[in-house]
């Protein structure tokens, strides 16, 4: 049986704002427990909400990211529920009129391009945060404790079509759409610690159905690496399920990274009735096109557009681009090496190069490259010392460790350390004499016509030098001295 | 579903008549987490009918071409500055706590067994 996997995604993206989405608490991650609440957030009878506009001009923004129409009128609506992480018993969410509608993101899938739509954007508050006691998971805790300081802590809820056709299509998109929110510099996107969350709806139905078949909800999908991993599992799963004759059952299921495993939360038919109205103390906000167009002009130059322009003005290969733009301070970084440098006849290519080596190596060293400020100064220079032949580019891949997050200049490092390639056709000369005399028979073989020994003489030069002769140079003169070029 | 509605449709105005079931109730209790006794279910059920026809008394309004209103007053765009202003009172606040624990509210467990 051929089945097609059909995937929605729910991703929350909490906001990078200084306070929180109704009130004047600081919205910062990681504070003792309750110290940013106040009567607001906690719902204290006879408060009044008042809307952070920060959060409204963040959303336009993430909105024409993602190709999205902004909705003029908007409304906040009370989604009723109970649990002991939400104090009011709802949360202030947007119901049916959000901020965004129907946009759309584009992935590369093997090489392919897939429009991945998006049904709609919409602010919301954070719930306050649970922590289980007597057992690692919710299921066991003997009791929980509740800390407030999330709550109302501003979120921006971002629904897509069920339009995924796989578990890495998921990640890919969610990579994306990280990468949209940390270009726009509205949110950290931080998955590990919990600003940049993700449910998945999964179903399965026979290839050619058009009818859905029943989803199941997977939550608790705290890195990249778990958003690809569960869904697999639960397309397993349902696949196990219905190939054996059963039906799937509507629910939520839990996946514990630990165990690489998907559990199911309890079924609560009668959760889902949320009861949404509007809640009467928040007024309409009116967004124009006045306001739609002061953000448009605000919005960065988004990644898409940076790797045309990188291919377009810089020839660069398609690839290079793509890596170069996965950060924006990688992309600035290299673009300012080059330009800085322009005149020294380096090439886009020679800068692109040195730049994703200089990036690779925070990446494969677990350095934050954003903290690393003088990135754009030293890829530059080390494209100097490879494009004039100073020293070879595995000799940058040696120096980075001493230099990167310190402000030297890599010339001068270069320089002080003596690890320039002797390039000096007066010195080179005189040591290729040298080592010719000290071998005379070798460079008599080389006369006669065997080319091997060239190898043997090299190795010589090589030693005389440490290792810093410029070997295309080194080998020309060789040839020349012995009188055979 | 839960709600039966009957119409009446005269030239303009619609009048409806709702009826709340003792099965609305016991679904809005365990929606609220509340418990209610089959005494309490029926005096409920009478109660909020009750109010809810009173409030059909709205519907009486012709309000063909009025754009529905979630404010009472005609406000919008009423918005607060992003800027942090800490709330000193946190201690009145934490001791609503019936239990605390770790400066966090202690509750009971959530999940039944």
């Amino acid at each position: 049986m051929s089945w097609e996997v059909v995937i929605g995604l729910e991703i929350h993206a909490q906001l990078k704002t200084n306070s929180k989405l109704f009130c004047h608490c600081s919205a910062a991650f990681g504070d003792t427990p309750n110290t940013n609440i106040c009567p607001v957030c906690t719902a204290m009878p006879g408060v009044l909400p008042v809307l952070n506009k920060k959060v409204v001009d963040s959303a336009i923004k993430l909105g024409l990211a993602t190709n999205c129409k902004i909705n003029s009128i908007n409304e906040f609506s009370r989604k009723n529920y109970f649990y002991p992480d939400s104090p009011k018993a709802y949360q202030i969410s947007q119901f049916d009129k959000p901020i965004c509608l129907a946009g759309y993101l584009n992935i590369m899938v093997n090489n392919e391009l897939r429009r991945i739509d998006i049904t709609r954007i919409h602010m919301e508050e954070d719930a306050g945060k649970l922590v289980h006691q007597g057992s690692d998971n919710i299921s066991g805790a003997t009791h929980s404790l509740v800390d407030l300081n999330r709550c109302s802590v501003p979120l921006l809820e971002i629904v897509s079509e069920p339009v995924i056709r796989s578990a890495t299509e998921a990640r890919l998109y969610m990579e994306k759409m990280r990468q949209i929110i940390r270009y726009l510099d509205i949110g950290d996107g931080n998955m590990e610690e919990g600003s940049l969350r993700c449910d998945a709806n999964v179903s399965i139905r026979k290839r050619g159905d058009i009818k859905l078949g029943t989803k199941t909800e997977v939550k608790n999908l705290n890195s990249f690496k778990s958003v690809e991993k569960a869904i697999n599992l639960e397309i397993d799963r349902q696949i196990d399920i219905l190939e054996d004759g059963g039906t799937i059952i509507q629910e939520t299921r839990h996946y514990n990274e630990a165990t690489a495993s998907t559990t199911s939360l309890r079924s609560k038919e009668e959760a889902h009735d949320y009861r949404y109205f509007p809640d009467p103390d928040l007024v309409p906000i009116v967004i124009d096109e006045l306001w739609i167009e002061t953000i448009r002009k605000e919005l960065p130059e988004l990644p898409e557009a940076i790797q045309k322009r990188f291919v377009n003005d810089y020839n660069l290969p398609t690839d290079h681009s793509v890596r170069l733009t996965s950060i924006k301070k990688l992309a600035e970084d290299f673009e300012n090496a080059y330009k800085n440098r322009k005149n020294e006849n380096i090439t886009p290519l020679e800068t692109a190069n040195v730049a994703l080596k200089y990036y690779d190596y925070f990446l494969s060293n677990n350095l934050d490259f954003s903290k690393s400020n003088h990135a754009s100064f030293q890829i530059g220079g080390l494209t100097f010392l490879v494009n004039t032949s100073t020293v070879s580019s595995s000799t940058i891949t040696s120096i980075l460790p001493d230099i990167v997050n310190t402000n030297y200049d890599p010339i001068e490092y270069v320089k002080e350390k003596g690890l320039a390639q002797v390039s000096d056709t007066g010195e080179l000369k005189s040591i290729i004499q040298d080592v010719i005399k000290e071998n005379p028979g070798p460079a008599e073989e080389i006369k006669s016509g065997k080319m091997q020994t060239i190898g043997f003489m090299m190795g010589q030069i090589m030693q005389k030098t440490k290792g810093k002769a410029n070997p295309g140079l080194a080998n020309k003169m060789l040839k020349e001295l012995l009188g055979i070029s | 579903m839960y709600f039966h509605i009957y119409a009446i449709h005269s030239s303009y105005v619609k009048i409806f008549f709702v009826m709340i079931t003792k099965e609305t109730i016991k679904h809005l209790a365990v929606l609220s987490r509340l418990e209610f006794t089959e005494k309490q279910l029926d005096n409920f059920s009478h109660d909020l009918e009750n109010i809810f026809n009173y409030a059909q008394m709205l519907n009486e309004v012709d309000t063909t071409g009025i754009i529905p209103s979630s404010h009472a007053m005609p406000l919008q765009n009423v918005f607060k500055e992003d800027r942090v202003i800490p709330y000193h009172n946190i201690e009145k606040i934490m001791a609503n706590a019936p239990l605390e624990e770790s400066h966090a509210f202690r509750v009971p467990k959530i999940l039944a067994d």
